[in-house]
């Protein structure tokens, strides 16, 4: 076995794993707030999907990047809508309503783009997210390479952390999106309309998942079928992981994010070993952590029931 | 639900509106993007898939895999045990018949290789299956996010087995792929397979509606409570149904190998038959006897649009898009039919 660059290895890993946390922070960050307010929102792959593509489309098409963000948000409020009035106003099994909203944004993006792009033998490239270094912080030696370089939206979603754990825990409207998770007829009674704050929480969740799709794309300038690969499912493991709390949701992302970046990174430094490996590495660790925690996992008690006012 | 003529009647009229109303999404996404008359492929999609000889071996053979899949699903649905782990069964099946195989085929005769193979697919299956049934139970792991996790470990594993530094790459081949099974072992007779299926069938149809077995599954399914209340041990129900699941898909992925592909590749799983199954589960309304029909419909469109592919690109991946959105209108249905019948009552 040769011996791995260390150094190099290192900074790889912690700069690549910066924005693969990012990846996974902005959507665990909508998924916590669903769940918090008692949904369990299971679409997050196919709005992902469909973010990433819709980001590459208005990207291509504006030639701006920035404007391909909006299309991710896009992507993530349509869907979320179809999402919410399934499974809030209507009110079917949460876990039926994401799977098949999953498979509708999965399908409809994979199947668009094979039809309008996938047609020529190479791929097509978008303008990228370009990278905005920190002014004076990334010059640092070493240091300002690995954190202070990076784009907007990766800035943008380590600084809302702290902005929404101030929401969900010292607000009134976080007390609220609290107390519609652990008991929505309680919150019903004292006037809060449970089905409005669920509705908007499902909206925040889709359209940050529809973000982060949109930075997959973005910060590689493709799409290809197929791309998010799981990565959403990771996201719901985050927020499960996080016992629905940002400030961990932000741990754990990290974790994650750095952990997932050591395939990439032994490429990087020329250490070949089977890649499958290292792409396995953080389902396992998923399900490892998963394994370890869900027996003192404490989630709000009226996740995954839907809310009626006339039933008992 | 009980079945009387009236419930009949009722789904009978919801899952065709259901699919009729996909059907329309599905053409007008078509005509829109595509320019194509959404009709005239449709028509040549089942013409493909039913009146022609490689359309119809395609079409018997994922009907015999879609059926053995979603039986084991129906059952686990109705306790509300979401198993969506099909595909990480399927190749674990795959992975333990070509390891049968590969130390089997020059010891005995091929009939006895053959049926070691589906046995030991099942066993493939049933151990990946029953992982996420123990952790549930064990550790109260969410069985969706586990079941999801180990598709991805099964196809990452395969993809390594299959890879260039992988044990089982045949070093002729350009394609990452396994070496081939020997001829003598080809399971094509379409007899055999339909008596496995239907003998399937029967078993899981007699297990949901004829046992007590089927009846805890059903309390379990309607209410956590009541199944407490009356002393079932779900945790026991939860096992069982793991491993069964798993063994039908671990099945479909041995007959998979034996029948279709004859090898391990990176393409092996590429149509995510367990994500497919989940679909004609639910058009079959969670019925053993219906999942034949459902399966039938879908192995139809899959294998015409397989064939479609290669002339006019209508992707195969239009497939999710036309299951997510059959699965939305049923589900609305599901629901909105029950509010129907409570409105009836009350007036």
């Amino acid at each position: 076995m040769a011996s791995i660059p260390l150094i190099p290895f290192f900074i790889a890993v912690i700069s690549i794993g910066i924005s693969y946390t990012t990846i996974y922070l902005i959507a665990s960050l909508g998924e916590i707030f669903s769940e918090k307010a008692g949904v369990l929102n299971l679409s997050l792959e196919g709005v992902m999907t469909m973010g990433a593509f819709l980001g590459y489309v208005f990207s291509f098409i504006s030639g701006n990047p920035y404007f391909g963000l909006v299309g991710g948000l896009v992507a993530g409020l349509i869907l979320g809508l179809l999402f919410a009035f399934i499974s809030i106003t209507i009110g079917v099994n949460q876990v039926l309503a994401g799977l098949s909203v999953w498979l509708v944004g999965m399908g409809l993006s994979d199947f668009i783009y094979t039809i309008s792009f996938g047609r020529t033998s190479y791929l097509i490239t978008v303008p990228k997210l370009p990278t905005v270094p920190v002014p004076y912080l990334s010059g640092i030696p070493i240091i300002g390479q690995m954190l202070f370089d990076h784009t907007l939206v990766d800035y943008a979603a380590y600084l809302s952390v702290p902005l929404l754990w101030y929401v969900m825990f010292k607000t009134n409207f976080g007390l609220k999106i609290i107390s519609v998770g652990e008991n929505p007829r309680a919150a019903d009674s004292l006037g809060i309309n449970v089905n409005r704050i669920r509705y908007i929480m499902v909206l925040f969740d889709s359209s940050m998942a529809g973000l982060s799709g949109s930075m997959i794309s973005l910060t590689t300038g493709l799409y290809q079928v197929g791309m998010i690969a799981g990565r959403g499912w990771i996201a719901i493991g985050i927020a499960a992981f996080s016992g629905l709390n940002p400030a961990y949701g932000l741990l754990a992302s990290l974790i994650f994010g750095v952990v997932s970046a050591f395939g990439p990174s032994l490429m990087i430094v020329g250490y070949r070993i089977p890649y499958e490996f290292l792409d396995m590495t953080p389902f396992i660790a998923l399900l490892v952590v998963v394994m370890m925690i869900s027996k003192r996992m404490l989630m709000p008690s009226a996740l995954g029931k839907p809310y009626k006012r006339e039933e008992k | 639900m009980k079945i009387t003529k009236e419930n009949l009647i009722l789904n009978f009229i919801v899952y065709t509106t259901a699919f009729l109303l996909a059907i329309g999404f599905g053409a007008v996404l078509i005509w829109t993007i595509m320019r194509i008359n959404p009709f005239s492929a449709l028509s040549l999609i089942v013409s493909t898939a039913l009146f022609t000889p490689f359309g119809r071996t395609a079409t018997f053979y994922y009907l015999v895999e879609l059926t053995l899949i979603s039986l084991g699903l129906a059952i686990s649905y109705r306790a509300k045990y979401w198993n969506i782990g099909g595909d990480g069964q399927l190749i674990f099946g795959a992975i333990f018949s070509m390891q049968t195989i590969f130390s089997l085929e020059h010891l005995f005769s091929p009939w006895l290789v053959i049926v070691a193979t589906l046995l030991m697919g099942m066993l493939g299956g049933a151990i990946y299956g029953v992982i996420p049934a123990i952790i549930k139970v064990k550790l109260n792991v969410n069985e969706v996010l586990s079941t999801l996790m180990l598709n991805f470990i099964a196809i990452y594993f395969m993809t390594w087995l299959v890879d260039v530094t992988g044990p089982w790459k045949d070093p002729h081949a350009a394609e990452l792929e396994s070496y081939p099974i020997p001829y003598s072992l080809y399971l094509e007779n379409p007899i055999i397979l339909t008596l496995i299926m239907v003998f399937a069938i029967a078993i899981i149809y007699i297990l949901a509606e004829k046992t007590f077995f089927g009846f805890k599954i059903k309390v379990i399914g309607s209410s956590h409570y009541a199944a407490d209340y009356a002393g079932i041990d779900r945790g026991k129900v939860y096992i069982y149904l793991g491993l069964i699941s798993g063994a039908l898909a671990g099945l479909a992925g041995s007959i998979e190998i034996l029948s279709v592909s004859h090898i391990l590749s990176s393409t092996f799983d590429s149509l995510y038959m367990g994500y497919v199954a989940i679909f004609t589960t639910w058009l079959a309304s969670l019925n053993p006897l219906f999942v034949i029909l459902s399966s039938l419909l879908m192995s139809t469109l899959l294998s015409g649009g397989y064939f479609m592919e290669a002339v006019t690109s209508v992707s195969v991946l239009f497939i999710y898009y036309f299951e997510g959105i059959t699965f939305i209108s049923i589900i609305i249905f599901e629901a909105t039919k029950s509010k129907i019948k409570r409105v009836m009552k009350l007036g």
